[in-house]
């Protein structure tokens, strides 16, 4: 046998978005003057933002992979914090704000969000299997109601948009750090180990999903010929349900994490717009919208080179660089999903 | 005999595919005002021949000559600016439009501040298909309309264009007895006003009442044309099929056992539809080493019948299904597979191939399962088993790890057989397997086949063209507008009994 395509490695796409990624970073290094970007401080804001978009980054990548588009995941992190804050308020209604919660009030308020997801999951699912609508349609209509739905139970309940969770426990999820001591680094490291944590789990967990369990295959023969699958007696619908369900549980988890940084749940202006970081940090990773195409590495990979772009640019612009921030991750994003076709075609997809 | 000039000449004309000479060498001469039928087996060559005419394809050798000067068609748009219509088998209509706004699609008319002006479409689109006993309005969505009135709705649009020369490819094929016959009225007044028609379709009863001349092919090359007045239906059938099938490209005569699937009274309704029924009271039975071909043009019925016994259609059928004796209704082509019934669709870009998945993993889908090992996919396993299929039905291949779609279109075929063959299967559906492949990878799957037929397994297999079914079926059953209209052993099947089974209405 000959050697088979695509085991060289630079004929991988993660490999040149690795390559993508060094260059931003040194890019900044060294356009930066002050040398900020260098900084443990910098370094920490980095590793925490990728773990974040990343946690639901790639959920999305499982539904993209599936053959979908999940445009809800803004709305289902608001609304995941209002669940958790409520579930929270219900088992342990007296403000303890010395000791905090207790594990288990805390484990008790997660399961209930996640299982809240979930079923947002599970009704998306439901409205493409049953309804025939449209992913995009389908998740378009939770990305609305949803946010909505979430406020409405905050006012009811707490007669607020944002309610407060301030128990220190739960704060902790977010605030708690490690310290790391890196060699070239004055300052240690300060490294949020719990997102960190939730990150390598689930990025563990979805990378032996896609590669290794009969599921994955399936998900890749679902979103690359729908038909065909059925034809092969994959159960197509139930997939669906499958796919849909671990897209929402991220963004539960996501979700129960920015709430523990916020220490509020936050119906009104949490996630907004997190989707399309979401989708972009996927197809910059290659994953293509068509389905039946993407990765776990190429996604994390993604997630990392976005929010490298984004903390980068205020380090080389230095006066209003909110002004010029959309700019330029629009046009790299574009930029990095075009390269990337490009260099499909050469090398013969 | 002194002939006007033509207003068509086709000289030398070859259109070559990937693999196939789908024009041979083709001249022929359409005079102006008559109907020249077209007819030949599926995969003759008629409607490529037609496409060129048409515009759809600009790729080839030779040349056309259009009223004397000659012509090269880059579009359709082009052929209709030079007065050649074509109204495809395919209706190529936007359902979601109104029947006016197709029929001036692209050549909308316009009133004052260049808006659409609707009325006048619509009077003039009234006016045409008045003129054709069509009794749609022109303001009607397309899509709503019965595919007859839809085909009217097409000829109207020819009609608008002025097309002198109008092309017809087997536009009778999805119509009812009476939508036919007011065709055939609307066909005689077309040819009144001295509209040129090249007519393709293999009913002969049709081509016997309208045509001037015939013309017919076979495997790409022009054999003949004839005048009906001096030739028979009978005749004409006989120059289609031409060769004779020697006995010797048979398989040795296999034994066949048990019967393993057995279908009673099937029967698929085909809501609002003319033809009602995509399959009517169908039965049928396939033994243990036993392959049954299935004959049937077009629109049969063929790959609705193979569906039904899969558990794939959108529809469930009536009647009943039994697997080794044991009766079943599969609701999902998961519980036919489990119950040892495994498909091989038809389209294979469309509805058996993973672009995005290499050939082992395109291979080891169905049965990915068994590979195992701790609840995880073993790679090692994996690709063990795509080896063993790769090994077992020589499939050309650098490796597991290669792209399905840098395969051939016969090793991609295989594939796909091997992935069906992987669950083990006792009723094995073919449905046309050879499609899009060569003639060499051709006599590879037949005697695949046989081999697989040979170790028990009971083949059903379709095919649009009569000498594979030959070859390869011990018993042959004709579909006709989604009933059996013949069935023959092997010592009984001719091409030509089954092509005059396969056109038989009613």
């Amino acid at each position: 046998m000959t050697a088979p395509q695509g085991h060289r490695v630079w004929t991988r796409p993660e490999f040149w978005l690795l390559l993508a990624n060094f260059l931003v970073y040194f890019g900044v290094l060294i356009a930066d003057r002050q040398h900020n970007f260098g900084s443990a401080a910098s370094l920490q804001l980095l590793l925490t933002d990728t773990t974040m978009l990343g946690i639901f980054a790639i959920g999305i990548t499982v539904v993209i992979i599936s053959g979908g588009i999940d445009l809800s995941v803004g709305s289902v992190i608001a609304f995941s914090s209002i669940i958790f804050a409520i579930v929270l308020k219900q088992l342990s209604p007296a403000v303890i704000p010395k000791t905090g919660v207790g594990p288990g009030v805390l484990l008790g308020a997660t399961a209930a969000t996640l299982a809240a997801a979930l079923l947002v999951g599970a009704v998306h699912a439901a409205l493409i299997t049953l309804l025939d609508l449209p992913p995009f349609i389908a998740t378009l209509g939770t990305l609305i109601g949803l946010r909505s739905l979430a406020r409405v139970i905050a006012q009811a309940k707490f007669g607020t948009d944002k309610p407060s969770v301030t128990a220190p426990d739960f704060r902790a999820l977010y605030t708690s750090t490690w310290d790391w001591h890196l060699p070239w680094l004055d300052w240690p490291l300060k490294v949020r180990w719990v997102p960190l944590l939730v990150f390598l789990v689930v990025a563990a967990a979805a990378m032996v999903l896609l590669r290794r369990t009969v599921l994955g295959r399936h998900l890749y023969a679902l979103g690359g010929n729908e038909q065909a699958a059925r034809l092969s007696g994959i159960r197509t619908d139930r997939l669906k349900y499958v796919a849909y369900c671990l897209g929402a549980l991220c963004s539960g988890l996501a979700g129960i994490l920015y709430a523990a940084r916020e220490g509020q749940g936050n119906s009104t202006n949490l996630g907004i717009g997190y989707e399309l970081n979401a989708i972009a940090a996927a197809v910059v990773g290659g994953a293509s919208l068509r389905g039946g195409v993407g990765t776990m590495t190429g996604t994390i990979l993604g997630a990392m080179f976005l929010t490298l772009v984004v903390n980068g640019v205020p380090n080389i612009i230095k006066i209003d660089s909110t002004l010029y921030e959309g700019i330029i991750v629009g046009v790299v994003v574009i930029l990095a999903v075009a390269v990337n076709q490009i260099r499909g075609k050469k090398f013969g997809s | 005999m002194t002939s006007p000039a033509p207003i068509i000449s086709v000289k030398n004309v070859s259109v070559r595919f990937p693999g196939v000479l789908a024009l041979d060498d083709v001249s022929l001469d359409v005079l102006p005002g008559e109907l020249l039928a077209i007819v030949g087996e599926n995969g003759a060559g008629k409607s490529t021949l037609m496409k060129v005419l048409a515009g759809v394809y600009s790729r080839y050798d030779g040349e056309i000559v259009l009223r004397g000067k000659p012509q090269r068609f880059q579009s359709t748009r082009d052929a209709e600016h030079a007065g050649v219509s074509i109204i495809h088998q395919e209706l190529n209509l936007v359902e979601e439009l109104s029947v006016a706004a197709n029929i001036f699609l692209g050549r909308e008319l316009r009133g004052s501040f260049g808006l659409l002006d609707e009325r006048a479409m619509n009077a003039a689109a009234a006016k045409l298909l008045e003129e054709l006993e069509c009794r749609a309005a022109p303001t009607q969505l397309v899509g709503r309309l019965r595919v007859g009135d839809q085909q009217l709705v097409e000829i109207a649009k020819a009609l608008s264009l002025q097309s002198g020369i109008v092309i017809m490819d087997e536009p009778t094929s999805a119509l009812t007895e009476a939508e036919s016959e007011r065709l055939m009225r609307i066909i005689a007044r077309l040819k009144a006003r001295g509209v040129t028609i090249l007519y393709i379709s293999h009913k002969m009863d049709e081509v016997f009442r309208l045509a001037d001349r015939i013309t017919v092919l076979r495997d790409g090359r022009k054999v003949s044309t004839v005048v009906p007045a001096e030739s028979s239906p009978r005749a004409v059938a006989h120059l289609m099929v031409g060769r004779e099938i020697e006995s010797a490209s048979r398989f040795e005569p296999r034994t066949p056992g048990n019967a393993m699937l057995e279908a009673r009274g099937l029967t698929l309704a085909w809501p609002g539809h003319a033809q009602k029924y995509r399959l009517r009271d169908v039965s049928l039975k396939v033994h243990m080493g036993e392959v049954l071909g299935i004959a049937g043009l077009m629109g049969a019925g063929r790959t609705e019948l193979l569906e039904c016994l899969y558990g794939s259609s959108r529809v469930p059928p009536q009647g009943e299904v039994l697997v080794n004796g044991r009766m079943v209704s599969f609701r999902h082509p998961a519980e036919a597979l489990a119950a040892g019934v495994a498909l091989v669709t038809e389209d294979r870009k469309r509805l058996g191939l993973f672009v995005d998945l290499n050939v082992g993993q395109n291979i080891t889908l169905c049965q990915l399962r068994e590979t195992l090992s701790a609840g995880l996919v073993s790679p090692r396993l994996e690709r063990a088993m795509a080896a063993g299929i790769v090994e077992r039905l020589h499939v050309k291949t650098p490796g597991v790890d290669a792209r399905i779609t840098n395969l051939s279109g016969g090793n991609q075929q295989k594939c796909i057989i091997g992935r069906g063959l992987l669950t083990r299967p006792k009723v094995l559906l073919l449905d046309d397997p050879t499609r899009g492949v060569d003639v060499g990878a051709k006599a590879e799957l037949y005697r695949l086949i046989d081999g697989l037929c040979r170790q028990g397994l009971a083949v059903i297999v379709t095919s649009s063209e009569l000498p594979e079914l030959l070859t390869l079926s011990d018993r042959i059953l004709v579909l006709c507008e989604g009933r059996v209209t013949g069935h023959f052993t092997r010592a009984e099947a001719t091409e030509q009994r089954i092509m005059e089974a396969d056109t038989a209405r009613n």
